[in-house]
């Protein structure tokens, strides 16, 4: 299912968004029965407020969003990455969260909601060993983002 | 084993949306007419070099000559275009001097030559040239402030043609009667030409616009020369029809 490449807007906030949209479908079939895949573009953006931030881009840190609220979901999957391969400034394009992303950080002592606060995303999936390496890929074409329900 | 297959399946996926917008294969295609005269290269972005190359393989015949500037990291090899590399996000001075040699390239071009501009995103920060008496070091205070303001990368985008000499159609005015020509590359939701590096080959859509209310919202920090020329009469906006073609885009 295409949702264009239009979707702007806080990378949290779209996280949260989709990890709504994922459930539903997961348990109601809507709006389309699973196997599903939940493909978007665009660019979100990340306000950082006051205090020094975290290290991480958009897509770490809509994925780390999502993860928090899907909180497990046992058929949710999704990954995240800007397709020059540079999520925000960082090193990596982007990074994958699967059902058991939130107990895997949890048994390293990485509080998820923490690290979103902090904008830390990049060092949440780094520690997991999530993060989505494909170095300069020499196009750009914005993020992609995939969220896969079984 | 179910993690494993839907995770390979994710990231398949990323595969096939990054090589379908892979320069080595979509330049060729929207290549224009072979110029009787010489085919001046120039562009900006995180695929110049690799848009660059695509027109070398493409046009072996063509007396090409020009130069490109991308991110560190992002050069690959040419024979007849230069390749620079520059700062992104925050633009330095290698960036603005490649900037300098573009603007002076172009300036050559003659009725037969063709002008190719090769854009990409990042081609902004790649290619900064502030508008007088704004210094780069100024310059690069205002993107950091734009970085962190939390404005949309539209409103980013018409402060950054504002304050440019190269941006919002300066590279088209620097190329003057000669044919110019863009291949671009979108990182933009809707491909709006203007926002693409902040559209150096095409008119300011918001060239007349106020801008006070960004003004504002940069608060105290803007530099004062950037607040100057933010807050300064706009110039009527230039009318050209730019030869602009996409050759890949965000939409799946």
């Amino acid at each position: 299912m295409l949702l264009g490449d239009a979707l702007e807007g806080e990378a949290r906030d779209l996280g949260i968004v989709m990890a709504g949209i994922s459930k539903a479908a997961a348990r109601h079939g809507t709006p389309a029965q699973p196997p599903l895949v939940l493909l978007s573009g665009g660019e979100t953006t990340v306000s950082i407020g006051a205090r020094t931030p975290g290290r991480g881009g958009r897509n770490t840190e809509f994925l780390l969003s999502l993860a928090t609220a899907l909180q497990g979901h046992p058929d949710i999957f999704a990954l995240a990455a800007d397709t020059d391969g540079i999520d925000g400034t960082e090193d990596a394009a982007g990074a994958l969260i699967r059902p058991d992303t939130l107990s895997r950080g949890s048994a390293r002592g990485l509080d998820a909601g923490a690290k979103l606060m902090a904008h830390d995303s990049y060092s949440y999936f780094d520690a997991i060993g999530e993060l989505i390496r494909t170095g300069p890929t020499l196009t750009n074409v914005n993020d992609f983002r995939a969220v896969l329900v079984l | 084993m179910k993690d494993a297959r839907a995770c390979a399946l994710l990231r398949q996926m990323l595969d096939a949306a990054i090589s379908a917008a892979d320069p080595a294969t979509v330049v060729a295609p929207h290549l224009p007419e072979k110029p009787r005269g010489r085919c001046i290269v120039v562009g900006a972005g995180k695929s110049a070099a690799a848009m660059a190359q695509a027109v070398e393989q493409a046009w072996p015949d063509v007396d090409l000559t020009g130069v490109v500037v991308t991110r560190y990291g992002h050069a690959v090899p040419t024979q007849r275009i230069l390749v620079r590399e520059a700062a992104h996000p925050v633009p330095d001075a290698a960036g603005e001097a490649a900037a300098q040699e573009i603007l002076r390239i172009v300036q050559t071009a003659g009725p037969d030559d063709l002008v190719l501009a090769l854009i990409s995103g990042g081609g902004s920060a790649l290619m900064p040239q502030p508008k007088p008496p704004l210094t780069l070091a100024e310059k690069k205070e205002v993107n950091r402030l734009l970085l962190h303001s939390g404005l949309t990368i539209d409103e980013m985008n018409r402060v950054r043609r504002r304050l440019s000499q190269i941006k919002g159609g300066g590279l088209a005015r620097a190329v003057g009667a000669a044919r110019l020509v863009t291949l671009a590359i979108s990182d933009v939701p809707g491909d709006d030409p203007a926002a693409i590096a902040s559209g150096p080959t095409v008119p300011d859509p918001t060239a007349s616009v106020d801008l006070s209310p960004l003004v504002d919202r940069l608060g105290d920090a803007l530099p004062r020369a950037a607040r100057a020329l933010l807050l300064a009469t706009p110039a009527p906006a230039p009318s050209f029809v730019p030869d602009y073609r996409l050759i890949a885009t965000p939409q799946l």
